[in-house]
């Protein structure tokens, strides 16, 4: 999967060939159109609603491919990962300049209240271990269940 | 003479469409009704930070005297195996007979952002399988991983084989390195899931919900509209879609170290196949998995691809082992009607055949 395999002259010409198919089924949809044809045949068999359903239809599954193979390319994968990588970097400054002015204030920051919920937490799960050993030291062991049939 | 084209009603038909847009609108956006999910009666019986255990109250006489424990993912909530009544696994797997509980872990909030995947393994599933265990008086319990669930029940079972009783494994990622668009985002020159963590310390919801809408754009954000705008009229149809779009948008945001560790772990370095993975020190070996283990395969998964979970098998040591690869999607493994039908009522046979 990486980088180094990837033709970008080759993928780019399946997006392309997928683009160009799409409009020559849409094309071939759009001439059946009375408007287009005004052959006797072809009028009477003209169903707008019929004609527009298989126009989405062939929009849809031309454009799923293109769009797919578009997304499961390294080089979409590449930039997205940058893009990722930049909001990252913008909300870890905008954080830690504000978190700077709260405790310049004298205010709790976000980070006081996720350490003192983090230690109630922690303090939970003592608890839940205490009680657990004072209900296992008062009761025996339970008997294994009697099996059943099936 | 020009002849003229046929009479076509056009006018009703756009004022047919009219209506049903009016209608796809006002139950989408201005009178959306209230979906209730996750119906089947059950209770909670432990509860730590955002954790709560539920167990299920039983539909028939028990077949079955070990209890099974469904172990679901930390992206989006558990309750799409119990959507709603005919299309719940948990209904099929209670009215077979089955003692059912199931780990919801919660949303958790900013504190919990250290949580890794030992807190996870060692420390949440462990302690839901004592409490299983004390609450069914069984001596092991049966074990159900979904998805992200799976990887985590698969590690689980490998550090702790003593404990469990069946292994069943449902889409579990296991091989990252088989193609896949998740495990091409995912990988090491693609994403710096370091930085990442750093800056948002949990994984925000809307991060995860828009990377899967844009694995599919078409099928997600148009095709699916437009099939529910042409069965707007369809009372069934209706109440499944709006129980799944429920829970489609019902979104949680996801502990950073534990994500940072799965990223780095598995979809980077492919540990767990590569027999590297070490979890709080302690490593973890798949060919210590001794136990039955089923394996349940979603064909047209398109987050977990087949390859990436079918492997799982031959890297254990248990005898009696078995795949299903059955022909549905990711999330049409647990919802839909043919698996429902076809898929849950054969895989709570074999859970039943090997837990007395």
């Amino acid at each position: 999967m990486g980088n180094e395999s990837f033709d970008y002259t080759e993928q780019y010409k399946k997006l392309y060939e997928a683009w160009e198919k799409t409009m020559s089924e849409a094309m071939d949809v759009w001439k059946k159109n009375p408007l287009v044809k005004t052959g006797v045949e072809e009028a009477e068999e003209y169903d707008p609603v019929e004609q527009y359903k298989k126009f989405y239809e062939a929009w849809e599954k031309s454009s799923s491919e293109i769009l797919e193979k578009w997304v499961n390319s390294p080089l979409f994968a590449a930039n997205i990962g940058k893009a990722v990588e930049k909001s990252s970097d913008l909300k870890k400054h905008f954080d830690e300049a504000v978190e700077k002015v709260l405790k310049n204030m004298r205010f709790p920051t976000k980070t006081d209240i996720d350490r003192v919920l983090s230690s109630i937490n922690n303090l939970e799960e003592k608890i839940n271990d205490l009680a657990d050993k004072i209900e296992e030291a008062n009761t025996p062991p339970p008997a294994p269940r009697a099996q059943k049939k099936k | 003479m020009a002849t003229k084209p046929k009479s076509i009603p056009i006018i009703d038909e756009a004022e047919k469409a009219k209506e049903k847009f009016l209608k796809a609108l006002d139950i989408t956006l201005l009178n959306p009704p209230d979906v209730e999910v996750g119906t089947s009666p059950h209770e909670v019986i432990f509860t730590e930070n955002k954790l709560r255990l539920l167990h299920y109250y039983p539909q028939t006489e028990e077949s079955c005297s070990t209890p099974l424990i469904l172990v679901f993912a930390l992206v989006n909530r558990p309750y799409i195996l119990d959507l709603m009544p005919g299309r719940s696994v948990v209904e099929v797997l209670l009215k077979k007979g089955i003692p059912v509980y199931l780990i919801d872990w919660g949303s958790p909030g900013d504190e919990d952002k250290n949580l890794d995947l030992n807190h996870y393994i060692n420390r949440y599933i462990h302690k839901v399988v004592q409490k299983v265990k004390r609450h069914s008086g069984s001596d092991k319990v049966n074990l159900l991983g979904y998805c992200m669930g799976g990887t985590m029940s698969a590690i689980y079972t490998a550090l702790h084989p003593e404990e469990i009783r069946n292994l069943i494994l449902m889409t579990a990622g296991i091989d990252f390195k088989v193609e896949g668009t998740l495990n091409l985002w995912g990988d090491k020159p693609n994403f710096n899931v370091d930085k990442f963590i750093d800056a948002y310390g949990n994984v925000p919801a809307e991060f995860l919900q828009s990377g899967f809408l844009m694995m599919k754009p078409v099928q997600n954000l148009v095709s699916k509209y437009v099939n529910f705008y042409e069965n707007v009229d369809n009372e069934a149809f209706l109440d499944s879609f709006l129980a799944m779009e429920k829970w489609l948008n019902d979104n949680i945001p996801l502990a950073g170290e534990a994500y940072r560790e799965f990223i780095k772990y598995f979809y980077q370095e492919n540990r767990l196949v590569e027999d590297k993975l070490k979890i709080n020190g302690k490593p973890v070996h798949l060919k210590d998995i001794k136990c039955p283990v089923l394996n349940l395969i979603a064909e047209n998964d398109h987050l977990v691809p087949p390859a990436s979970s079918i492997v799982f098998n031959d890297l254990i040591s248990s005898k009696d082992k078995k795949t299903v690869v059955f022909p549905a999607g990711h999330i049409g493994l647990s919802v839909s009607g043919k698996s429902l039908k076809a898929l849950w009522p054969e895989a709570a046979d074999w859970i039943i055949e090997r837990s007395n």
